[in-house]
């Protein structure tokens, strides 16, 4: 088994190819610059980056690339999937809530939020013609020219994406060499059983006490993405601030949920669904993973209470659990 | 499609003694803990480490066929104390309907190996 760390994303990423070789060896070694070039596409913290030129570009057809394409398509359709809840609408108001540079460069998530953060972001805020919610129905996309038009006021954010796209994208490029694994900053993209035909196992951390587990999970294919409040967040007038936007509000979503997990058929989806859970909270949260059968999830609530859903126990290596009382 | 866990072989090393078993067929209590099944939430069989259950006791076939039940458990190691008060193994016997004068035979536990993650998965970070 092979493995390569680096940083990239605003995250720890690590990929593993399940096989020996020089050819393997050098694709891993690939991985770092693909990042680079993906985020030099998708980061909103890059002045450079095709979406921020796309998003100083609103109200005009752009053309562009084959990959900022397919991530905002991608990030289209999970705004439909999950009834608007993710949407890469909400840039105006992650900056509003203070969430203007990327969390690698900011000083520890804790502190208080600096007056020049403060200022920045108060510089750089577009007001939104259109309300949060369901405004990303008016983006438009052109697939016979591959062009795009994000409507005049509203700029993008693809973090609810793009990395879990990146992990998939990744593992893709691994897997013709062996089994592979991606984890981009904690979205996991699987590709295929290991090579002993076993499926791969990995840890649920614990939110509140983070070199801990809750569980442990094992994941032959797809992919496994975990959202929550545990990680990035802030304080803003003495009021704590994290990244999770509920649409409905344009304001850090109210939830008593503390971090959902979810396991899915590929990250992409997992990464959607854990926000749309965490979002919903504990309990029509765990009723929407419930009545999707091809997702599992773990909720763990403020209260320290886990809650798991109906498939989770196809996953988990301990299914020990308790129901949410009714 | 997502891995699944239908089956998990646990392999055993006593003494040259290995058990298969189906998870679905063993219901298990971890640490004291009962199985609980809520509103709706799926209760779950599962052989966890800690098990203290024993798999019931099966005669296998003697026409030497392979045991096509749940749980092989051919031979069964007996475990006869020394006069020192430790034990030793016995050689793998036969077979044999237990008499009441027989001391009862100690069957292995189950030893399952917890994995090792490759990872964690946490929120973004």
């Amino acid at each position: 088994m092979q493995r390569i760390e680096f940083r990239a994303m605003g995250g720890q990423i690590l990929a593993i190819v399940d096989t020996h070789g020089e050819q393997a060896l050098d694709c891993l070694q690939a991985t770092p610059r693909w990042f680079a070039v993906w985020e030099r596409t998708f980061s909103r913290f890059d002045k450079q980056s095709e979406l921020s030129r796309l998003n100083r570009n609103a109200g005009r057809t752009v053309r562009v690339s084959p990959e900022l394409w397919e991530v905002i398509a991608e990030s289209v359709r999970a705004a439909q999937r999950s009834a608007g809840l993710v949407t890469p609408t909400l840039l105006a108001e992650l900056e509003q809530a203070g969430y203007a540079e990327s969390f690698s460069r900011s000083v520890a998530p804790e502190s208080e939020q600096s007056e020049a953060t403060d200022a920045a972001a108060s510089s750089e805020q577009h007001v939104n013609v259109l309300p949060a919610y369901g405004n990303w129905k008016s983006i438009t996309l052109y697939a016979r020219t591959r062009s795009i038009r994000v409507p005049h006021g509203m700029r993008l954010d693809l973090g609810g994406v793009a990395k879990g796209w990146a992990a998939e994208q990744a593992a893709d490029h691994l897997s013709r060499h062996g089994p592979a694994l991606v984890d981009a900053g904690g979205d996991i993209a699987v590709s295929g059983p290991r090579a002993d035909g076993s499926p791969w196992p990995i840890g649920i951390a614990n939110p509140f006490d983070p070199d801990a587990q809750l569980d442990m999970i094992l994941i032959g294919h797809g992919g496994v993405a975990t959202s929550g409040r545990d990680y990035r967040r802030w304080r803003k007038h003495g009021d704590w601030q994290h990244h999770i936007i509920d649409p409905h509000t344009g304001r850090p979503a109210t939830t008593d949920l503390v971090s959902v997990t979810v396991i899915a058929p590929s990250v992409r989806e997992a990464e959607v669904a854990a926000k749309a859970a965490f979002i919903l909270g504990s309990r029509d949260g765990l009723a929407w993973i419930d009545e999707q059968p091809a997702l599992a999830a773990l909720l763990v609530g403020e209260n320290g209470r886990l809650l798991r859903s109906r498939q989770f126990a196809r996953y988990a290596w301990s299914s020990v659990g308790y129901a949410l009382d009714t | 499609m997502t891995g699944e866990r239908k089956t998990r072989k646990a392999s055993v090393g006593t003494q040259g003694t290995r058990m298969l078993i189906t998870a679905a067929a063993v219901t298990a209590t971890i640490g004291g803990w009962a199985w609980f099944a809520g509103n709706d939430t799926q209760t779950t069989v599962n052989v966890a480490p800690q098990s203290t259950n024993t798999p019931q006791l099966v005669v296998p076939p003697t026409t030497g066929e392979q045991f096509a039940g749940a749980l092989d458990l051919s031979p069964i190691p007996t475990i006869i104390p020394t006069p020192s008060g430790g034990v030793a193994n016995a050689p793998a016997a036969e077979p044999q309907t237990m008499s009441q004068s027989q001391q009862p035979a100690i069957i292995a536990q189950p030893t399952l190996v917890t994995p090792a993650p490759v990872t964690t998965t946490r929120s973004s970070r």
